[in-house]
């Protein structure tokens, strides 16, 4: 596979990997978030070149055996993500972190224009458009467009980058790291403190790498 | 005390002169838990340096030189599970080989001492703190055939910074642009940021940080090369230099400390090392890095060591050739237990150690404090640059009786934000750089202050004299009548008694008193 096309792969892999991490964890979900892991664990070469490694394998090695204990996981992403009283919950939404005169409705319409535009609705799942597993899907689609692109189509390819660039920085980059700051100080978090910590860290470098690819010339090796 | 791993090259007795199991004994001796790993061939093989590291607290390499790029060796020890930002580099090559045996090997075992101490002290990196090194990518192809190479840049702690008070000393001295003043906070652009510390150093808080650039971090460093006994050492000196600059040479007693710029150096950093034992401390030129307020800073230690009866050429910047002679031999030189002294007390100490008496006040363009003094006559007392100053140098301090300005020597970096910011124009306040250490024992002492008048209803302080002289003298003739009330009451009473504004005077039935202003 071509390097870039990896790179692309395992970006996506890793966007669906902890959105799918942050929804709750039923029992349809829970075995193949941990299968994922599993699997991810299986091949770290690539990902130790970047930054956002270390805190990532934190969180790859507790969502593999996130299922040893379903109940207790459970019972923190409700407290964690629903409930907890202290200082109100954590919640997984763009609209509770971004303001700037902007409404819940008016985010999501927003988000929900953007996916149309790729020619994605939402599943019905009951997540809403800026819940943070939803965002990350979305990145993980346009890395997978990318990686499909890079052998056949570089120009497309090129423009997957600009998009997944954009949609970041409008997007998950903006708030990501007030989500995950306040995650670090719930309390009783258990697993989804890492997770957060390992989220943090990914958008941040992986805005910094796309920053860095968008400098960079398209140039040969 | 964390074991710490020392990733050998079995190159080094060949290539460097230095027997790594006489190393190893002689580290033991003097770092505690410490381990020598020696590992073919380790200075161009990502995989053997990866599974050597692997599973390990902490680590150094002690190559010959690297023959791997740096973003190689972060990902060899990334994937070992190590923050390659807390995993010391040292190529032995340049600094050992050019000397005889045996003082190869005690250098060798002095710099991988300091090595092994900036391990154990590295408090780790948070992800907004490390950014990918934007020079290296020349073409998007090439981004995975040359590892991605991260470096550290600063993050400032928005609850220690000033900014809310008005403090922005950061941003006009970064060289990037990259430090921004908008809503009350200073932020960072990372993208900007090339990690040089010139912020570190400029904040009068502490409240800006460079991971593995911490002062605990770099203490760590400086102490170990500076503890234990001379031996075939000799007379040793440090030699601070930056990442544009590489120790070429022989230079005999000089222990290398990199720094990311030499903008993050502190005149302080000077007299600590100093202070700590160091027969000289040498900071190497650079092109990029050197500027005026170094120069001043560096000249500063000098005029200082002058002053206490010191030889001035232990501190000094010099050229590529200016580390091929020795440092100055002890002499006045004394060795202290090194523990971290904050800035006036690294400064204290090396004037006891050199001369316990008080010491004249050295006036001086690089002094890193400041001193203030208010004219006395036109000073209102109002506190405005008391308000202003960042590091509460300046303070108004007030009793029912009285109110004074305090200053503390000690905190100031000399600013001039109260210059700027005092009310009554030019000339009332003044900041010059100098550093007295009478001053700097003495601790907070008042430049200004006055009784206060006190309301003859309720007792409580209305204002000092003098600025109730300002403020008739503001009214002039025409308001002069109102002078009286307002020197004899508070505003509260002044209210209550319907003397400023009768209208608002409204007294409840009830015997409760809603205050109206
Ligand atoms: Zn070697
Ligand atoms: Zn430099
Ligand atoms: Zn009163």
């Amino acid at each position: 596979m071509l390097p870039l096309a990896a790179l692309a792969r395992l970006r996506g892999r890793t966007y669906r990997a902890i959105g799918a991490a942050l929804l709750y964890p039923d029992d349809r979900r829970l075995p193949s978030l941990v299968e994922l892991a599993r699997e991810m664990r299986r091949d770290r070469v690539l990902a130790a070149s970047f930054a956002f490694y270390l805190p990532w394998w934190r969180c790859l090695d507790a969502l593999a055996k996130a299922d040893a204990e379903p109940g207790s996981l459970r019972s923190a992403y409700v407290r964690t993500f629903l409930v907890e009283p202290i200082g109100g919950p954590c919640v997984p939404q763009e609209s509770a972190y971004v303001d700037g005169g902007k409404g819940m409705g008016e985010v999501i319409g927003e988000l929900e224009r953007e996916y149309a535009l790729s020619g994605l609705t939402m599943a019905g799942t009951g997540e809403p458009a800026d819940h943070i597993a939803v965002e990350l899907d979305f990145m993980a689609f346009l890395c997978g467009e990318e990686a499909a692109a890079w052998g056949s189509d570089e120009r497309e390819a090129e423009r997957c980058l600009g998009r997944e660039r954009a949609f970041l920085i409008a997007h998950p980059a903006r708030w990501l790291p007030a989500f995950a700051e306040r995650l670090g100080r719930a309390p009783r978090a258990g697993i989804y403190r890492i997770v957060g910590e390992a989220a943090h860290a990914f958008v941040q470098h992986d805005r910094d790498l796309l920053g860095l690819l968008a400098t960079a010339s398209p140039g040969t090796p | 005390m964390t074991g710490v791993l020392i990733v050998a090259c079995d190159d080094l007795a060949s290539a460097c002169g230095v027997d790594p199991n006489a190393l190893e004994a002689a580290l033991r001796m003097r770092s505690g838990a410490v381990r020598l790993r020696t590992v073919a061939g380790v200075c161009g093989d990502a995989r053997a340096l990866a599974a050597a590291v692997e599973g390990e607290a902490a680590a150094v390499l002690a190559l010959c030189a690297p023959r791997l790029t740096r973003g190689a060796l972060q990902t060899a020890v990334r994937r070992a599970g190590l923050d390659p930002l807390g995993v010391p580099v040292v190529s032995l090559r340049a600094r050992c080989a050019p000397h005889p045996p045996d003082v190869a090997v005690a250098r060798a075992e002095t710099i991988l001492a300091g090595a092994v101490a900036r391990a154990r002290a590295f408090r780790g990196s948070r992800p907004e703190q490390v950014r990918a090194r934007p020079t290296r990518l020349r073409s998007r192809r090439s981004l995975l055939l040359a590892d991605v190479e991260y470096e550290p840049v600063a993050a400032v702690a928005r609850a220690r910074c000033a900014a809310m008070a008005g403090c922005a000393l950061c941003v006009p001295i970064c060289p990037a642009g990259a430090l921004v003043r908008d809503d009350g906070h200073v932020s960072l652009d990372r993208s900007r940021c090339d990690g040089c510390g010139a912020c570190v150093a400029a904040c009068p808080r502490e409240a800006i940080e460079i991971p593995a650039y911490r002062d605990e971090e770099l203490w760590a460093e400086i102490g170990a090369l500076l503890a234990g006994a001379d031996g075939a050492l000799g007379s040793r000196g440090i030699a601070f230099f930056c990442r544009h600059v590489e120790l070429s040479g022989e230079a005999p007693g000089w222990l290398p400390v990199v720094l990311p710029s030499l903008r993050l150096l502190t005149p302080v950093w000077i007299v600590r090392c100093l202070d700590a034992g160091a027969n000289a401390v040498a900071v190497l030129e650079c092109e990029i890095c050197v500027n005026e307020s170094l120069r001043a800073g560096v000249a500063w230690c000098g005029a200082l060591l002058g002053a206490i009866g010191a030889d001035p050429y232990r501190a000094r910047l010099v050229g590529p050739s200016g580390l091929a002679a020795p440092p100055p031999p002890a002499g006045s030189v004394h060795r202290s237990e090194p523990t971290f002294l904050g800035e006036a007390a690294a400064v204290l100490s090396l004037v006891d150690a050199e001369r316990p008496s008080d010491g004249a006040e050295l006036t001086h363009p690089g002094s890193p404090f400041g001193r203030v003094s208010v004219g006395v006559e036109r000073c209102t007392l109002c506190g405005a640059c008391a308000k202003a100053c960042p590091t509460g140098a300046l303070a108004l301090l007030e009793t029912p009786s009285e109110r004074a300005l305090t200053f503390d020597h000690a905190c100031c970096v000399a600013c001039g934000s109260c210059e700027r910011t005092c009310p009554e124009g030019r000339g009332v306040v003044g900041v010059v750089r100098s550093t007295s250490p009478k001053l700097l024992r003495a601790g907070p002492v008042a430049l200004v202050r006055d009784e206060q008048a006190r309301c003859v209803r309720c007792g409580a302080p209305i204002a000092p004299g003098t600025m109730l002289g300002r403020v008739a003298a503001l009214l002039g003739k025409e308001h002069a009548a109102l002078m009286p009330t307002l020197m004899r009451c508070c505003s509260t009473c002044r209210v209550l008694a319907g003397e400023d504004h009768p209208t608002t005077r409204t007294m409840s039935p009830t015997g409760e008193v809603p205050l109206v202003r």
